[in-house]
């Protein structure tokens, strides 16, 4: 039935999102790429095999533009609070200074998240007329 | 936007599903245009309106009219 792919697509989004999630966090802990690599590639896999076996409408203009006002919100709220974390970090220096170098690199990130998301507005802006 | 989706739909005895098909979207978008909580592009509301041969206005209802 279409109602049960559906669901079980999106368990399987859920499912594909924590386990590679898991992985490339282990991966960070223990400074190793491959299984990074590997998790979000078998993750990618999965999710595009799972899609290509049916004939079902998975992904429309609602969904597409549900993934767009979300995906804005998220790049907002992370950027605003790693630039906050990252400045408190880095203001706070003298007493916890060994967190201050993740204190830049927290900022620093949310700077190049910020330049990203301009320079693609830029692209999009000018490929629909602007 | 108000519109007479569910009408139409009823009209010609379609299920959402079947509905949401013919038209290439998912059934969840028929059930939030039928509850006017999504309004379509305009792709999709000529999509619509072709479907069920008549004019977009007879099925979109634009808040001035």
């Amino acid at each position: 039935m279409k109602g049960d792919f559906m669901k079980n697509y999106k368990i399987l989004r859920i499912i594909v999102t924590i386990f590679v999630a898991i992985v490339v966090g282990l991966s960070v802990t223990f400074g190793t790429v491959l299984p990074a690599i590997l998790a979000i590639v078998i993750g990618a896999m999965v999710s595009y095999i799972y899609k290509k076996s049916t004939d079902e409408i998975l992904e429309d203009e609602r969904i597409a533009r549900v993934s767009e006002k979300a995906s804005r919100i998220a790049i907002v709220v992370f950027s605003i609070s790693i630039a906050l974390i990252g400045m408190f970090l880095i203001i706070l220096r003298s007493e916890y200074s060994d967190y201050t170098q993740a204190g830049f690199t927290l900022a620093y990130s949310s700077v190049v998240l910020l330049a990203l998301y301009y320079i693609f507005y830029g692209y999009y802006n000018k490929k629909y007329g602007s | 936007m108000k519109n007479n989706l569910k009408v139409y739909r009823a009209m010609r005895d379609l299920t959402q599903e079947e509905l949401a098909k013919e038209l290439d979207v998912t059934r969840q978008t028929i059930i939030a245009i039928e509850k006017e909580k999504y309004d379509p592009s305009i792709i999709l509301a000529f999509k619509i309106a072709r479907f069920f041969k008549v004019q977009i206005e007879d099925i979109f209802i634009y808040p001035e009219d």
